[in-house]
Parts: structure tokens; sequence; C-alpha cells
């Protein structure tokens, strides 16, 4: 074996670091298996060429000039040890570009193996055409989830800062045309673009997730002040102050007891020292209930009365406001939001001999049901007693409008005008 | 004719005849190869060829130490890789007896 000197190793030693260079996207062990010993084999090709003198050092044109181009070179070692080809390169940085060929490289088998597997099913064709037109959904997460990254925490879904748009903006850019492939088709920028495409897909769920869930703060908060229906009684989300409770015949019910189905008393104002505002008054008023037989406070007598603050005193023995001698006469009753309410059609047809329309005549003659009826429906002249509870504009007459259009069925609207907040504003307060 | 196309097919049974005959390093590989007579065959196209046969199993391998240069690598042969060399050497002989028969009768016209 010719002895080799060191002359020629130094060309050689170059020529080898190259090759290894352009083998860098391979594993490790690949590399040191392929190119193990190849100093040793390139020095003795080299002395066995004609002429080849130990004591000259060749140079690195020379050494070319024998075993062709390092990238050439490298390339036969792939083919011939059917390893993945490289993308040849000049840039330098070669830890990162051959990170990031490697991971391509890792990829391109993993995706191969895995697409065979996956053209055999018969979804396939549709889900890949699907993922396809999907990509560019893709492109705009990426961007939005890294120019989140960073943003103040509970700042939102939206970039906080003008700045930050501007950075969104620059990112959708940048993944769009990247996406396109205009841009970055370099090592370098595609192993930049797939570390950052790495990075958004890990820190998606975790970013939409924070996102969502300021979302729902923002969403949720009427959403929980309408859910907390909290003792008392709640209509659409609204406290129900009092009641107002009809007869058959239309007319009010001037005192009652409520009770649901299961025959508990049905109270509006669970604590007794509640407190309300009544109709844009400062002032705040309680409700006053009064005493059954046995000197207990009945909370579930309606309509409720009502009593400014000082004209009350608080009575422990019946655990109840109750007014000072001196205020008594001016404890309220809220008005009715109405008068009357529609009278039912029973009540109506056989009740003819009654007064039915009650304090609703005007002229005090006694009214039968066709009087009531037409004088309910101004705009239907024939009206029939039949055809009214049929009729869409008489269906929900319940209504304080709907009342109030008819003379017939209103009285002057408050007997509490004189001078006391009207209930009827307070239940909108 | 190029015929560092057509080696390509068959480099894979050059190689381990080379090695079946005597164990080799890599360079001595490629030296016996071209004394045999294939003076196109790479160096780079054997080297990589040695290490995907013996990444398959075909070889073994063993590091000889030198006192005057480097380490070397060598290779030999195992069953695994004669059997191979046998299946190759028959479906040579086939391939070459037809192709000869082929190549000799168009030139008889």
């Amino acid at each position: 074996m010719t002895t080799p000197t060191l002359a020629p190793m130094l060309a050689v030693t170059e020529y080898a670091r190259r090759v290894r260079e352009h083998l860098a996207d391979l594993a490790p062990d690949d590399v040191t298996e392929l190119t193990e010993g190849m100093e040793a084999d390139l020095v003795e090709a080299i002395l066995e060429l004609p002429g080849a003198d130990p004591e000259t050092m060749p140079t690195l044109e020379q050494v070319e000039a024998r075993f062709g181009p390092p990238a050439a070179y490298a390339a036969e070692l792939r083919a011939a040890a059917g390893l993945p080809s490289g993308t040849p390169s000049d840039t330098k940085l070669r830890g990162l570009h051959g990170l990031a060929a490697s991971l391509r490289t890792r990829e391109r088998n993993a995706s191969r193996e895995l697409q065979d597997r996956l053209a055999a099913q018969p979804w396939w064709p549709g889900f890949r055409e699907l993922a396809l037109t999907m990509r560019p959904v893709w492109w705009v997460l990426r961007a939005y989830v890294l120019a989140m990254i960073g943003q103040a925490y509970g700042a939102g879904p939206v970039p906080d800062s003008a700045a930050r748009w501007l950075w969104l903006l620059v990112l959708l850019t940048l993944s769009v045309q990247w996406g396109r492939g205009r841009i970055g088709t370099g090592r370098l920028w595609s192993g930049v673009g797939l570390c950052a495409s790495v990075l958004a897909a890990l820190v998606a769920l975790p970013v939409i997730d924070w996102v969502t869930e300021q979302r729902v703060v923002y969403d949720t908060y009427p959403e929980v002040e309408y859910a907390e229906s909290g003792p008392g009684v709640f209509m659409d989300g609204e406290q129900v102050r009092s009641f107002h409770a009809f007869d058959p015949q239309g007319n009010p019910i001037e005192e009652f007891l409520l009770f649901d189905d299961l025959g508990r008393p049905v109270v509006t104002v669970p604590l007794a020292n509640d407190e309300f505002y009544v109709g844009g008054s400062e002032e705040l008023w309680h409700a006053v209930p009064p005493l059954d037989v046995y000197g207990t406070a009945v909370w579930n007598s309606y309509p409720l009365q009502l009593g400014r603050w000082n004209w009350l005193t608080w009575d422990e023995a019946t655990e109840r406001w109750v007014a000072v001698p001196a205020s008594e006469g001016k404890l309220f009753t809220p008005v009715r939001p109405f008068e009357r309410a529609i009278p039912l059609e029973a009540a109506v047809t056989t009740g003819e001999e009654e007064d039915v329309a009650g304090q609703g005549a005007d002229d005090g003659a006694p009214a039968t049901s066709d009087e009531v009826l037409d004088g309910e429906l101004p705009g239907d002249s024939d009206g029939v007693a039949t055809d009214a509870p049929d009729d869409p504009d008489s269906g929900d007459g319940a209504e304080p409008g709907r009342g109030a259009d008819t003379d017939a069925l209103v009285d002057e609207a408050s007997p509490g005008s004189d001078g006391e907040p009207s209930a009827g504003s307070s239940t909108e307060g | 004719m190029d015929t560092t196309q057509l080696l390509k097919g068959v480099l894979d049974a050059a190689v381990l005849a080379v090695i079946a005959d005597e164990d080799g390093y890599g360079y001595d590989v490629v030296r016996r190869l071209r004394t045999a007579g294939l003076e196109e065959v790479g160096d780079a196209s054997v080297y990589g060829t040695l290490r995907r046969l013996y990444s398959a199993g075909a070889l073994t391998s063993y590091v000889v130490p030198s006192d005057e240069g480097p380490h070397r690598k060598y290779y030999g042969i195992n069953d695994q890789g004669r059997a191979a060399l046998a299946v190759q050497r028959k479906e040579w002989r086939e391939f070459s007896t037809t192709l000869t028969g082929l190549l000799d009768k168009e030139a008889a016209r």
C-alpha cells in the first residue's frame, strides 16, 4: 500500500468536506457510513494517477478533475446507495438548511408511504381535492396565529395596535405568497417558512382557545345577567314585580292571592326588605304586604302595595314594612296597565243578561255582546260575536296599546294621577 | 454505447463478484473493477453500492488497522450476498444470451 503523505491530504480533505456538505440533509449515520475512509480512498486514487508525485500537493482543481465536482460525486454516492437525492445548493447556512432539508426528506418519505396507503381509499380523491381547496384557510390562519403571538393578555382576538395590524398584513402577504410558491423557494427561506409553519401549528390551538375564551366572556356577560333568575318571578329574563288579574268578563280583580300549581305562594318580592325604584324616582320604595287573619304578612297578595321609604317603618313582629301612622293613606297600588281585558267568548255569549261591558259602556245602557264586539273592533262594521276571537288583531288584545284603541273598553287612564308616580312606568324602569 | 448506463444495471453483480473473489476496501474494489475492464466505473458509484449492499445484509465489514496509513474498512461477502450473486449470475446469463441472440440475428441478415 502506498503511504499517503500530508501534501495531497489537504486538497483531498477539502474535497471530502465539500462532498459531506452536499450530504448534510441525510442522517449523520448515513453520511458517516457513506464517506468513512473517503479521504484515504481519494488519496490512493490520486497517487495512482500517471505522473503523480507524493511530495507535490495537488490542487483542489486537480482532485476535481479526477473525481468530478463534489456535488456530482455526492449525487453519485446517493444514487448508488439508494438514498434520496438532495437539492443542490451553494448556501452557506448548512446547519439550518441541512435541518430543513432533512425534515423535508423525512417528510417526503413518510408522506409518500402515507399517500400510497391513502390513495387506496375510496374517499381519498374527494378529500384530497377539498383539502387542497382549503389550503388558503391554513395560510391565513398561519399568519393570524403568528401575528397574535405576544399580544397582551386579554387584549382580545383582534390586533390591539396599529403595529400589530401591520405585522398581520405583512405575515398574511408572506404566508399566502409562500403558500402559492411565489417566494421562499430557496433552501434558507423554505427552512424559515417550515419552522414558522410548525410553530403556527403548535400554538394554533392555544391561541384559538384563548381567542374564543375572550369571545365567550364578551358574549355571555349579558346572558349571564338574564339567566340569573334567582328568587322571585321572571318573565323573558326580566323580573316581575306585580300581577294584575281580570275576570272572564275582562273586569279587574281588585285583590287576589296567587299560588302556583304546587300550591306555593307566588312571591315577586323574595325578601321583605327588597327595594324598588319607581318611575324614575330617586327614592326607594318597598312592598307593603297585607296581613292574614293570623297576623302574618301575605306576600302573594296582588296587586302589590307600595310605600316610599320615608313613609314606612320596619315592623319586627311581622317582618315587613308598615306605613307610619302619618302616611297610612299614602300607600298606593300601582295602576293597572289597562282597566279591562278583552272578555272571553264564553263569558260574553252566555252572559247576555249581565252588563258584561260593565264600566266600559259610555252610554250606561246595558250592552249586548254585539255592541261590545263592535266597540272592540272599530274597523269591523259588521263584526259578529263568533268572529272576534279569530280575528288576528284582537288576539293579542291584552296589550295596553290594543286595549286603548277603543273608547268602549278604556276608562280614564290612571286612578293614580294625583301626583304619585305612575306604576305603569315603574314596571318599565 | 454509453457503458456507464449499462453498468448501472449490473454494478451490484459486479461488486458482489469482486468481493466474492476476495475481500476488499472501497478503492480496492474500484481498482479491481477497472482492472477487470470496467474502466468507466465511478468511484462514488462503487462506494454507494458497497454501502447499499452492506445495508441490505449482503456484505459483512471489518476494519483493518494500519500502522503506516489510515485504517481500512474491508468488505466481505456472506451467504446472503452469495445467494444474491447466484441469482444475478443466472439472470445475467439469460439476459445476455437473449440479447446476444437478438443482436447476432439482426447482424446476420
